[in-house]
């Protein structure tokens, strides 16, 4: 089994907590809640932490189980395909969703013109291979460009901090546009599940379980960072800037004076995007896998390429649908997913304790 | 004498009476002593001296133990079978026979043209060991066995090549080097089924995993110093006969990045060197096909002053962008295989056509815009910081070119990203291809981009396998 | 086929390549690249005619040459809307428009009468142009400016959004980009700064005749309807005392008829460049007020990184007892912003510590024997400069209240101290929007000598 470390799970956590949260969601809050979506997001940053733990906690009890078998075991086959199904669909739409952010930041502020073919010739085949050379090659490629990426969202950090600052103005929203927002930055949650689908594959040695919360951590950080530096600097025109990395390296005329810098912020974008889309895909093709067993990954890679151009391009087809259904319908799947399934697998690994527990008495 | 005779007809039948095939026979009293030989295999004076006279003059009983402790006090003299005969003369020795004793006996006297070692042309050092492999195998052993003095080091021989018998050393360090690694080796070397080996890098293929890939993933040395600190490491050295490139597995990347230079010299330059030869290699495979990007697809990211001095340089050349590149691409490429092969004294003609004349009238004449020179000239150049790699950087420098041209960044991006994937998924050998990068491997780290001091590295590398933890 | 499918299936990579290969390279291959297919565009004028939109670009023409020398044109169009007049101005220049390098917009003070918002729309809508490009107003049109700015180019070798820069740093100490002006229109009190250039046209004496043109670019687009293509032209030296560079602009473009023929008329002559460092007060996205170099002082006073003041005060006596004018350096601010309430009523107070430099004495022809740097500031100076800073910041806040504009951040600083007991207070408020008229001042001031 080609397993991956601590770390390589650390960096895929960091990888996938960025993923569609840096550029358009601040834009989308801030309509709803100001500044105060800071508030929102380190709310729904806690409870994905809860998340966190509860894979931790399976991890620990079933060290070496794939999630299929953990499920079967004490739900039973149907049940458990059921539940992998949600999944299945959970990681689709997460996918098209990541691809549609990437792709309008791509047409709007890379290529200024329209170029879906181009987009969908250079995204596709490259996460298909990824997926296909399967999770350990591509967390080794996340740990090459970690430190590139990190120093690229530090850098448009940076310059946007140095640069003409001012404190956000908070606690202006009332609460109910507070609850709005959180349930529209639902769907741009849920990041933790592909640990879930994975947990075969991680590797967490004793006293590893750390490495991850502290990658975790440093990805919550970022997001906020961003949202906090982000507000501060276009405070009341935040809602006309949708994205929100790339669009803090610009509003700076000093530094714009020496060249064009947005290239950091862009290359930073694009490798992210793509590795998002490697995660959210090799999660998806692991759902398939498991519920359609004698289907190989490369099926399912295939079934997603189809299922991508019936869905996204005849169904969905514009960036604004993609978003109004992220914002309105698939909130309710990410509740299902995200927070009613760990609950059950909260549960899940309490039984299997006092399970162990009894056979230890017995 | 019958005997005698029969033999030699038969090897000479054997042989199909080839010119350098020569036979001697020397009528003693007790009966007929006969030589094979080919001659062009053998040192004819020491034949005379040291196997024909003494024979001759021997006044003695002549059997097979005299004749290998008593009458012949070469070093090269030991009894074969009937069946080994043929090998023995084809590898140069002289074979001996007589109808009064049994047995056959060989004389090694073996005398061709071999190189001295000398300084390899293509890793030459500023300072450190200058000697390099040669086309002999034996040199070649020597070589290494000078600088590993210990009783550890092993040679092992393979034959491989159906009608070549080209003899392959597998070397290593007993309890350093990995046993399934050598296991592996010899099985893959044991299953080469082929004519003939004329070079060590007919064997590579075969070692590769993947022999379709464009990256080698066997690493290869000229010089006897490297591939002793390999085998340190606990790498295996494969010589192969006629062949001054000597091959280590496992391989990783980074070894391409590393120089013996940087060993030789401060460890801080080192590191500066590493860093730049890594700058060199980005900009050798990505910069004509990033430029050819901002130039059709991103001229929004290109600062003002720039893209006014590409605009006012583009402007009226009969080339879009795309073909310009490829164009002034060609023509450095054609520059570069004409200066492999014209004699070194034409060199600096070419070089004087192509500089001036090429270039400079070129971007007068107003077919070529010196922008585009200077980018492809660059990447050309930079090319040469990890020589060894040319020909796969050479291939992607034309996949980014078209990457870059037809898709824009993305494309470059995705493409690294695709290539980086690829690079990640190799792992022959039980070794990742990217370590100590992917998977991060810390203590190794001291030896990668950044060089720490030959003092600092006190444990075994973890890259690769060898015995893990074994202290230095 | 057999063998290709089966080569196929093993390297899928090889179908991404032939697609590639296919699809994209032949269109590469012979695309001219962005630079030929798209004009730069450096600057953006807006004007408003009666009925339509005049939209100029300061573009920057390739030529073949090895100098890297930036040759500018403007090329304009109308339209009944601002999109319609860009597409007029594409369909001269027979390029796409390229805004990313646009670093300054100029529209006419004729904008500014009703809500320039509504203009700009179209160019806050396009997301190639950067947001922090310079936004400026001037008196006459957006695209005699234009005009103008390329000989300031070439006789100072200056850029209008460098001047601007420099005033938006210096003078303004606020940002006079779109993202700016977005900022205040989108605030509370709904009230922003923008930059103004004042352009200045002389009668010429010469006719029609050019004085050469080096940036011009003749428009062969004889029928073309509406598009007009602009030459600017290097005019040598610049004008009166106050000028920062001028030039003689000539109509190149036949396009038009006769409406080209009068504005041909129009742009014969000298125009100059003036920069004041003015400033225009908009509210709700109208002119306000104009702000000259004292008012936007006087509001900078509140700045600790304002330093560029200078301010006189005549008739003191020195310390030879003569009366003179002295002329002092305003700098090393010190201010600290402190919010009350008092019975209900919103007080600002302003602690400004401020250290001035003696850097100027008229003697007014009188001999007076005194190194201008050991003279000690007495109290008599000192009031009298306490005095007249107050007097301007009076002034200043004077056209503040009457304008309803807060661009000293008054709101922001109450919003973040005593945030209730001000919507408490704003609430209180018949007009919301008037409440520096029901703020009382305070400003503490203390003035000691630097240097």
């Amino acid at each position: 089994m080609k397993t991956i470390s601590a770390r390589q799970t650390g960096i895929i956590v960091f990888l996938t907590i960025l993923a569609n949260k840096i550029l358009v969601l601040p834009s989308i809050l801030y309509k709803n809640s100001k500044a105060d979506s800071i508030f929102v997001m380190l709310a729904l940053f806690f409870i994905e932490f809860l998340i966190l733990l509860v894979f931790l906690k399976l991890k620990k009890n079933y060290p070496n189980q794939t999630f299929l078998s953990i499920l079967q075991k004490k739900l039973g086959k149907i049940i458990a395909k059921t539940i992998i199904f949600v999944f299945l669909v959970f990681f689709l739409f997460k996918t098209m969703l990541t691809y549609s952010v990437l792709f309008v930041y791509l047409k709007d502020l890379v290529y200024q013109d329209e170029f879906g073919f181009l987009a969908l010739i250079c995204l596709i085949p490259v996460i298909n291979h990824a997926t296909i050379i399967g999770l350990r090659s591509m967390s080794r490629t996340f740990e090459m460009f970690y430190y590139l990426v990190v120093v690229g969202i530090v850098f448009c950090l940076a310059i946007a901090f140095f640069t003409d600052i001012s404190t956000p103005i908070l606690f202006v929203s009332p609460v109910s546009s507070l609850f709005a927002s959180a349930w529209q930055g639902l769907f741009a949650f849920g990041d933790y599940l592909v640990l879930f689908i994975f947990i075969d594959r991680i590797t967490i040695k004793k006293g590893e379980a750390k490495k991850v919360m502290l990658f975790a951590l440093v990805g919550v950080i970022f997001v906020l960072a961003i949202f906090t530096i982000f507000y501060s600097k276009y405070q009341l025109t935040s809602f006309m800037h949708n994205n929100a990395l790339a669009d803090l390296l610009v509003f700076s005329v000093q530094f714009n004076a020496i060249g064009r810098l947005d290239i950091i912020a862009m290359l930073t974008i694009m490798t992210l995007g793509l590795f998002q889309l490697e995660i959210f895909l090799t999660a998806f093709c692991d759902c398939f896998v498991m519920v359609f067993s004698k289907l190989s990954i490369k099926y399912a890679t295939a079934v997603f390429d189809i299922l991508f151009l019936v869905i996204y391009l005849v169904l969905i087809a514009k960036y604004e649908v993609m978003i109004s259904l992220a914002t309105s319908i698939l909130p309710y799947l990410a509740i299902v997913a995200s927070y009613l399934l760990p609950i059950l697998f909260y549960a899940l690994s309490f039984k299997h304790k006092r399970e162990v527990k009894d056979e230890e008495n017995h | 004498m019958q005997k005698v005779q029969k033999q030699i007809e038969k090897l000479k039948k054997s042989f199909h009476s080839t010119n350098d095939f020569s036979s001697r026979i020397f009528v003693s009293q007790k009966g007929i002593v006969g030589f094979v030989f080919l001659k062009s295999m053998i040192d004819a004076q020491l034949f005379s001296q040291a196997v024909y006279l003494p024979i001759q003059k021997w006044q003695g009983q002549i059997d097979i133990s005299s004749l290998i402790n008593k009458i012949l006090k070469n070093n090269g003299v030991e009894e074969v079978a009937e069946s080994e005969i043929e090998n023995n003369i084809l590898d140069g020795k002289v074979i001996i026979f007589s109808d009064f004793f049994e047995g056959y006996i060989s004389v090694d006297i073996t005398k061709y043209p071999t190189r001295t070692p000398s300084e390899p042309p293509t890793s030459p050092v500023i300072q450190g060991p200058r000697e390099g492999f040669v086309e002999d195998f034996k040199t070649n052993m020597t070589l290494l066995r000078r600088r590993l003095h210990t009783k550890d080091l092993v040679f092992s021989t393979l034959i491989v090549g159906e009608m070549s018998q080209t003899k392959v050393i597998l070397s290593y360090i007993e309890g350093v080097a990995d046993k399934r690694v050598i296991k592996e080796i010899e099985t893959k070397i044991k299953n080469i089924k082929i004519d003939g080996i004329v070079d060590s890098y007919y064997i590579l293929s075969y070692l590769q995993k993947r022999p379709n890939s464009l990256f080698k993933q066997i690493g290869n040395s000229e010089k006897p110093d490297v591939v002793a600190s390999k085998m340190l490491e606990g790498k295996v050295a494969i010589i192969v006969d006629n062949s001054p490139i000597v091959l280590t597995v496992p391989f990783i990347l980074m070894e391409e990045l590393q120089s013996s230079n940087d060993y030789y010299t401060n460890h801080h330059y080192a590191s500066l060197v590493r860093f730049i030869r890594m700058c060199g290699l980005l900009i050798a495979i990505v910069a004509p096909g990033f430029y050819l990007a901002l130039q059709l697809f991103h001229y929004n990211i290109l600062p003002l002053n720039f893209l006014i001095t590409i605009a006012d340089t583009t402007q009226g050349l009969p080339f879009t962008p795309f073909l310009e590149i490829l164009f002034i691409f060609l023509l450095f490429q054609i520059l570069y295989e004409v200066s492999l092969r014209l004699p070194s004294y034409l060199g600096l003609a070419t070089s004087i056509v192509g500089a001036l004349i090429l270039g400079d009238t070129g971007v007068k004449a107003g077919l070529i815009s010196p922008p585009g020179v200077i980018i492809t000239a660059l990447s050309k150049i930079a090319l040469y910081t990890v020589p060894e790699q040319q020909s796969q950087i050479t291939v992607l420098q034309v996949l980014f070119i078209i990457l870059g041209g037809s898709l824009g960044i993305l494309g470059i991006v995705s493409g690294f990203v695709y290539v980086v994937n690829y690079l990640n998924s190799l792992d022959d050998y039980h070794t990742p291809y990217m370590a100590p990068y992917a998977p991060r491997i810390k203590e190794d780290l001291q030896d990668g981009l950044l060089k720490r001091a030959i003092g600092a590295n006190k444990n075994m590398p973890r890259s690769f396998p060898n015995s893990k933890g074994r202290e230095r | 086929m057999k063998k290709i499918i089966n080569g196929i299936k093993r390297y899928p990579f090889i179908i991404v390549l032939v697609i590639i290969l296919l699809f994209f390279t032949p269109f590469a291959l012979f695309s001219p690249g962005e630079s030929r297919r798209r004009a730069i565009v450096i600057a953006i004028g807006l004007d408003k005619l009666e009925e339509e939109y005049e939209i100029s670009f300061l573009t920057f023409i390739p030529k073949p040459n090895q100098e890297f020398e930036q040759s500018n044109s403007v090329v304009s169009g109308k339209g009944s809307s601002v999109s319609e007049a860009i597409l007029d101005a594409q369909l001269t220049l027979g390029k796409d428009i390229g805004l990313s390098h646009a670093k300054t917009t100029v529209v006419n003070e004729k904008m500014l009468e009703e809500d320039v918002s509504s203009s700009l729309d179209y160019l806050s809508r396009v997301i190639s142009l950067p947001e922090n490009t310079v936004f400026v107003c001037t008196n006459t049109s957006a695209k005699q400016l234009l005009m103008a700015t390329d000989s300031l180019e070439k006789n100072l070798g200056l850029k209008l959004d460098q001047l601007i820069s420099y005033n938006a740093n210096d003078v303004y100490i606020t940002d006079t980009s779109l993202e700016a002006f977005y900022k205040g229109y989108y605030s509370p009190h709904k009230s922003s700064i923008i930059g103004f250039i004042e352009h200045v046209k002389e009668e010429s004496s010469g006719g029609g005749q050019s004085q050469g043109s080096s940036g011009s670019q003749e428009a062969q687009s004889g029928g073309q309807s509406g598009g007009e293509q602009a030459g600017s032209s290097n005019a040598g030296s610049s004008g009166g005392g106050s000028a920062v560079a001028s030039s003689s602009g000539q109509e190149t473009s036949e396009a038009g008829g006769e409406q080209s023929e009068k504005q041909r008329g129009s742009l014969q002559g000298q125009s100059e460049i003036l920069n004041k460092a003015d400033a225009i007060l908009l509210r709700e996205g109208k002119k306000v007020a104009k702000l000259d170099v004292d008012n936007l002082n006087s509001i900078n006073l509140l700045s600790e990184k304002h330093s560029l003041d200078s301010i006189t005060v005549e008739n003191v006596k020195c310390e030879c007892g003569k009366t003179v004018d002295m002329t002092f350096l305003l700098k090393n601010k010190q201010v600290a912003i402190q919010t009350d309430f008092q019975n209900g009523v919103p007080l600002f107070i302003a602690n400004v510590s401020i250290g001035v430099q003696l850097t100027e004495i008229d003697t007014k022809g009188q001999e007076i024997k005194q190194n201008a740097q050991s003279t000690k500031i007495s109290d008599e100076i000192a009031s009298k400069l306490e005095m007249k800073i107050r007097s301007e910041f009076a002034q200043m806040l004077k056209i503040l209240r009457d304008c309803k504009a807060d661009v000293m951040n008054v709101y922001a600083n109450f919003f973040k101290n005593d945030r209730k007991k001000f919507e408490n207070f704003l609430s209180s408020l018949d007009d919301r929007e008037d409440y520096l008229n029901h703020i009382t001042f305070m400003l503490n001031m203390k003035i000691r000598q630097d240097g």
